[in-house]
């Protein structure tokens, strides 16, 4: 099958691997290798050729390293996922470029390059959150068909996530689906705002064609979840810790994902010393794929201040 | 007998084939099964069990090294699962804690727990610890390093982490709450301050201090397991 082609896409220039904690992960890059990095970070379930078409107007000036984050894209699958590991990764990545690193994040990504900054202050120059500010107070981000966790005891929600690492993690790999429009379609219906001509191009890189038809190529685990203490109130006090200059980025347009309602979103920001926010106009919680020049143009005005 | 947690295999070892209640073991972070004493090995009243959890003894390590305590929950989950008969258990350090939470979670197959001290019983506190003077990633690496140095030699150094993350007092009762009345380690404490979360749970959960003596205790254990049966 031939590759979809988009427009305003770039395929990266060069790719490499790096091993994190024992897992190889893929580097996707763009522009000069002597320039100043920046580290993207994609969302749940997407994968560094997401940002092809936000890359190549950062490449202009910058060296950027989009990350495929563990058991996704064309990065290793692991037995286990933490959002830790997450965070570690994008700190190694930014040991890897060897000299302080702009952070640019989406969704998960953002809040993962928020604690990355975090946890390696001398490492980090600036950070760039795209609607990545945690879950709703209440914790929960809806699992399609699932139950409604919210009305569920902790205790009860437990006994799910073990039910679910009884059974859901004994799949090996995503079911196949008959054609790559078939996968486009599905992906469609979970993210409509997007262009089905992006859709085509951003799913053709994150899946692979088998004998048997297309697959994502992330790792059903990521699906199975995880379970633990995890408080969305912590987060606020959390990033009391970030020193590094913050651009908070939101879509006009709220959707499934965001962004979060404002009093919760500005709670969330409260401790932020060093904070500046934006709203990219029409768009919804993927500002960088359906705004990618309007973003950019932010993130490049505020990465060169 | 080998059980499987996704792609990771694990071991459950038999320690003692006998008919009647089964007791499961839960070691302590960086130990394994074959720590277990003799003692704990004669239970009388059934077979004995022990798991490897993740990243122990003869299981698998956990490629990408992300461990946290309900990973190793759904490990001894999976073991009751396989017993397929309602357990008693004993767990030692972050295998008491995995105890608890299963105690609660699993309320219909746990029967009575016995929680001893031993590594990764404390955990990171109960609150995050938000100023700037946290640990920034070299201090983590430092600490996987300098924890890891007392596990013994098949396991995965980056289980350290099990003795690091928080458990909050709301969290934790939760489970000792919903779970059966369990025995509680009296040398908890005693050197050194226990746990954050240990008394909130003990009082949660309406538990019984254990007996010093090893055998009477697990006479103590089967009898609390009898009457909640």
């Amino acid at each position: 099958m031939s590759q979809p082609q988009h427009p305003d896409a770039v395929a990266p220039e060069r790719s490499s691997t790096l091993e994190s904690n024992g897992v190889r992960l893929h580097l996707h890059e763009w522009g000069d290798p002597k320039a100043a990095p920046v580290v993207l970070a994609h969302g749940m379930f997407d994968h560094g050729r997401g940002f092809d078409l936000l890359a190549p107007y950062l490449a202009e000036h910058y060296r950027v390293v989009a990350v495929d984050a563990r058991g996704h894209g064309d990065s290793d699958w692991c037995d286990s996922y933490t959002w830790g590991m997450d965070v570690l990764d994008v700190v190694n990545v930014m040991r890897w470029t060897d000299r302080p690193a702009h952070l640019v994040g989406h969704s998960k990504g953002g809040g993962q390059v928020m604690d990355a900054a975090s946890i390696a202050p001398d490492r980090v120059r600036q950070v760039v959150n795209m609607d990545g500010f945690g879950p709703p107070d209440d914790g929960f981000f809806q699992r399609p068909g699932g139950p409604d966790m919210s009305k569920l005891s902790l205790v009860d929600r437990c006994g799910h996530f073990l039910d679910r690492r009884r059974t859901a993690v004994d799949r090996e790999s995503w079911r196949p689906y008959g054609s790559l429009d078939e996968l486009i379609a599905r992906r469609g219906q979970q993210n409509p705002a997007l262009p089905e001509l992006w859709l085509r191009y951003f799913v053709f890189h994150g899946a692979r064609e088998d004998a048997d038809g297309w697959r994502w190529k992330s790792d059903p685990h990521n699906a199975a979840g995880g379970f633990g203490p995890f408080k969305p109130e912590w987060i606020a006090p959390g990033w009391r810790r970030l020193h590094a200059p913050i651009l908070a980025l939101i879509g006009s347009n709220p959707d499934e994902w965001g962004p979060l309602p404002e009093p919760m979103l500005a709670g969330r920001l409260e401790n932020v010393k060093n904070l500046e926010r934006a709203t990219v106009q029409d768009c919804g919680h993927f500002i960088h794929m359906q705004q990618p020049a309007a973003a950019a143009e932010l993130i490049l005005g505020f990465l060169e201040r | 007998m080998r059980l499987k947690h996704g792609r990771v295999s694990l071991e459950l070892h038999t320690l003692k084939p006998a008919r009647g209640r089964p007791l499961l073991l839960l070691h302590a972070l960086g130990a394994s099964a074959e720590g277990w004493s003799a003692a704990m090995r004669s239970w009388s009243h059934g077979p004995v069990y022990a798991l490897d959890f993740a990243g122990h003894g003869k299981s698998d390590h956990v490629t990408g090294g992300a461990y946290y305590p309900e990973y190793f929950l759904a490990d001894a989950d999976l073991a009751l699962e396989q017993i397929a008969e309602p357990c008693v258990l004993v767990g030692a350090g972050v295998g008491a804690y995995v105890a608890l939470l299963l105690g609660g979670s699993r309320a219909d197959q746990v029967l009575a727990a016995m929680l001893l001290e031993g590594a990764g019983l404390e955990g990171g506190g109960s609150r995050p610890g938000h100023e700037p003077a946290a640990e920034d990633v070299e201090g983590f690496e430092r600490f996987i390093a300098s924890a890891s140095s007392d596990y013994g030699r098949s396991t995965d150094p980056l289980v350290a982490q099990c003795d690091r993350d928080l458990r909050p007092l709301d969290y934790v009762t939760s489970f000792a709450r919903a779970a059966k009345p369990m025995l509680y380690s009296g040398r908890v404490g005693r050197k050194g301050a226990a746990p954050d979360w240990w008394s909130p749970a003990f009082e949660a959960n309406r538990g019984v201090v254990a007996s010093e003596d090893l055998a009477e205790s697990l006479e103590e254990l089967e009898s609390m397991a009898v009457k909640q049966a």
